[in-house]
């Protein structure tokens, strides 16, 4: 509640003297409106109170238990992370993972990419078809997609039938990596799809006009000016599909091989089969490092690259 | 009050509601937590003296009047079967509320015993489960309320666990393919030369007792000569045909698997390739040195309704209850009394009959228990590699 300040009253003949004290005065308001806000004896702040303990209660205490565990169990010391060092199997696994991830990434970039584009140019009716046919497997149960990827990815599937009937042969996907980011990819598509559509729709178009108003050929403004300004999309979604990507258990577990086991599943078996919850929360906290410090260079690198910060959502409206 | 402030009256406004607010959202979260710890609380646990000496398969009227217990499968038509044959009889029959949950998960079972917070009373688990966990997760089971004497012979032994249930585990092959000369052993599963196929088997980082045992076998090691198993051995023969494998996950693909043709020769479980024949596939048995598995009843340690989990488990032990589960589910009765109805595709493949167990091995469920770690690093190492 700010006091009226004399020298913006209305109807009073601004002078220069009286602009400048009534830009401080807009200042100083805009000061006391926030310190309004944050009054001492303010509330306001009550109102995170649930969304933070639920924060706490459901994902703070769970990780500190698990990170305790890692360390304690079964007695206390490092053994568990020195298992996982020196098991040649558990760092294969972790590598796979990592490598299945960024493949996932790059898969859904190069699709995805393109697929924004078109969806930033089209007309609304287009738009509208291209975004429902991203989000549909939004609307459908991780089950039931798994499983109809089961069904076509299988030897005798609809897709084998199809590469034998036009003569390049059958070809075992179900029960291998290359099944796995089939599935993944399909999942992941919209957590790409929509942070780029999300960026390339606020670039303003007449700034590549202007670029080959300046003689630049039609790729080279596209490339030059287009592409950069959609980086914080690209960073953003890239970042998304590839954490996300980190955690796929259901998909690996039920389209994969299980000579090609990936980390969540290692941990499921570690926790739920064998009862090492220790081993299990050493390999959640390298899972956990490696996902923090990828957010980290991702943000520095984009920070760099686009002066803004990485949004992770890229300012996602959905 | 400046008239340019156009917050001023909302803020007003939002000033008095501010507390009602924050109070709702503190009672909101109150009412959560609270909720959240608010199921279970049992009733009392039973009077022994109304359990003691009972046969197996029956109840006082209304001994456990008054207690509220939960019983836990693995969930799907199994446990639904299990339900129908003694869990719900025994409800009516002794009073007692009985509550099911699922599926069976000793990581579950050992975060309630860890916090002595333990809302399970019997649970359907795996022998090595509870032959490993014996007094840590699971008790000792009460013989003065459970009656053993109708338990065929060869059951696995461990104080804290009795069998609820059997099942085969073996080579099953394509009658189809094979023809009028079939595999008989364990040998001819591991010659891809005499019999070409893929073969499929257990590929779970957990394998069920028996793929170690298999490939000992195969080399020339005698039954009574597998334990302690010589898991080097044993990946090195697996060595000789890993181009010729293929793995299933669970159950329902070892079914799929037959199905489909994807393998001409599986390892795998009875009711599974029952199931497969059932929906056409023409896959038969090889009881030569195939292995009897079953799963266990066993109590956590810490339950609060321990002589009325021993009741139920006694009551679920008896002849007709182990006929019906027999029936409902097609995995065969621990009673030798019963004698369930089974269609003749299900005889053919019936882990009980004389000639089978005459001729087939039970896994050592207590060495596999206490080696889990050990055995379970091997197979997902060999499979990974």
């Amino acid at each position: 509640m700010t006091a009226p300040s004399p020298g913006t009253r209305p109807g009073r003949p601004a002078r220069p003297a009286d602009r400048r004290a009534g830009r401080q005065a807009d200042r100083a308001r805009g000061r006391s409106a926030t310190a309004v806000e944050r009054a001492p004896g303010s509330r306001h702040w009550l109102l995170i109170v649930p969304t933070a303990l639920l924060v706490l209660a459901g994902f703070g205490y769970p990780v500190a238990t698990i990170v305790v565990r890692s360390v304690t169990q079964p007695e206390p010391g490092l053994q568990n992370f020195s298992w996982l060092l020196h098991d040649a199997t558990a760092l294969e696994v972790l590598g796979r993972t990592l490598v299945v991830a960024a493949v996932a990434t790059l898969i859904t970039l190069v699709l995805g990419y393109p697929y924004a584009y078109l969806m930033t140019v089209s007309g609304p009716a287009l738009r509208g078809l291209l975004m429902l046919a991203v989000l549909m497997p939004f609307w459908t149960s991780l089950m039931v997609r798994v499983f109809a990827w089961v069904i076509i990815l299988q030897d005798h599937g609809v897709l084998n039938t199809v590469l034998d009937a036009l003569g390049l042969g059958r070809t075992q996907l179900l029960g291998t990596t290359t099944g796995v980011l089939i599935g993944m990819c399909q999942i992941l598509m919209p957590f790409m799809v929509l942070p780029l559509f999300n960026a390339m729709r606020s670039i303003d178009r007449r700034l590549v006009q202007a670029g080959m108003i300046c003689g630049a050929p039609p790729w080279k403004a596209f490339w030059r000016v287009f592409v950069p300004l959609s980086l914080p999309g690209v960073f953003a979604g890239s970042l998304m599909v590839f954490i996300l990507s980190l955690g796929f258990y259901i998909t690996p577990a039920v389209l994969g091989s299980p000579r090609q086991e990936l980390l969540p599943n290692a941990l499921y078996t570690q926790i739920s089969e064998l009862l090492n919850w220790g081993r299990g929360g050493a390999l959640a906290v390298a899972l956990l490092l490696t996902a923090g410090v990828l957010l980290a260079v991702t943000a520095w690198v984009s920070k760099r690259v686009t002066g803004k910060s990485a949004q992770v959502t890229g300012g996602l409206e959905l | 009050m400046s008239p340019r402030s156009p917050h001023s009256a909302a803020f007003r406004a939002a000033r008095t509601r501010r507390p009602a607010l924050a109070g709702t959202a503190l009672a909101t979260v109150g009412v959560l937590l609270t909720a959240g710890c608010a199921q279970g609380g049992p009733g009392k646990d039973a009077d022994s003296a109304d359990l003691i000496g009972q046969p197996a398969g029956t109840v006082k009227k209304d001994a456990l009047k008054g207690v509220r217990m939960t019983f836990v499968s693995y969930g799907g038509g199994m446990q639904d079967g299990q339900e129908g044959a003694f869990v719900k009889p025994f409800a009516k029959d002794s009073g007692a509320d009985v509550l099911t949950d699922g599926p069976t998960d000793p990581a579950k079972i050992k975060a309630q015993v860890n916090s002595k917070n333990v809302l399970w009373d019997v649970v359907d688990t795996t022998p090595w489960d509870a032959a490993a966990n014996c007094e840590t997760l699971y008790q000792k089971l009460d013989y003065k309320i459970i009656n053993t004497g109708q338990l065929p012979r060869q059951t696995p032994e461990s104080p804290c666990m009795v069998p609820s249930l059997i099942y085969g585990y073996g080579l099953y092959y394509n009658a189809d393919k094979y023809g009028d000369n079939p595999p008989t052993t364990w040998e001819d599963f591991f010659d891809t030369e005499k019999f070409p196929g893929k073969r499929a088997v257990d590929g779970r980082p957990t394998p069920t007792p028996g793929i170690f045992e298999a490939a000992l076998l195969a080399d020339g090691v005698g039954p009574s000569k597998l334990y302690p198993l010589d898991t080097k051995r044993a990946l090195r023969k697996w060595d000789d045909i890993k181009s010729d494998l293929t793995y299933w996950k669970t159950g329902a693909q070892q079914t799929q698997i037959a199905q489909s043709g994807q393998a001409d020769m599986i390892m795998a479980w009875s009711g599974r390739i029952y199931e497969a024949n059932a929906n056409g596939a023409n896959f038969r048995p090889v009881w030569n040195n195939s292995f009897t598995l079953y799963d266990v009843f066993a109590v956590p340690k810490g339950s609060k309704n321990t002589k009325a989990a021993m009741g139920l488990i006694n009551y679920a032990l008896g002849e007709e209850q182990q006929t019906r589960q027999s029936e409902y589910t097609s995995y065969a009765p621990v009673n030798v009394n019963s004698k369930p109805t089974l269609s003749p595709q299900a005889q053919k493949l019936d882990p009980t009959q004389e000639k089978v167990l005459n001729q087939s091995i039970t896994p050592d469920f207590t060495y596999w228990g206490q080696n889990r770690d050990k055995l379970s690093t091997a197979w997902t190492d060999w499979l990974n590699r």
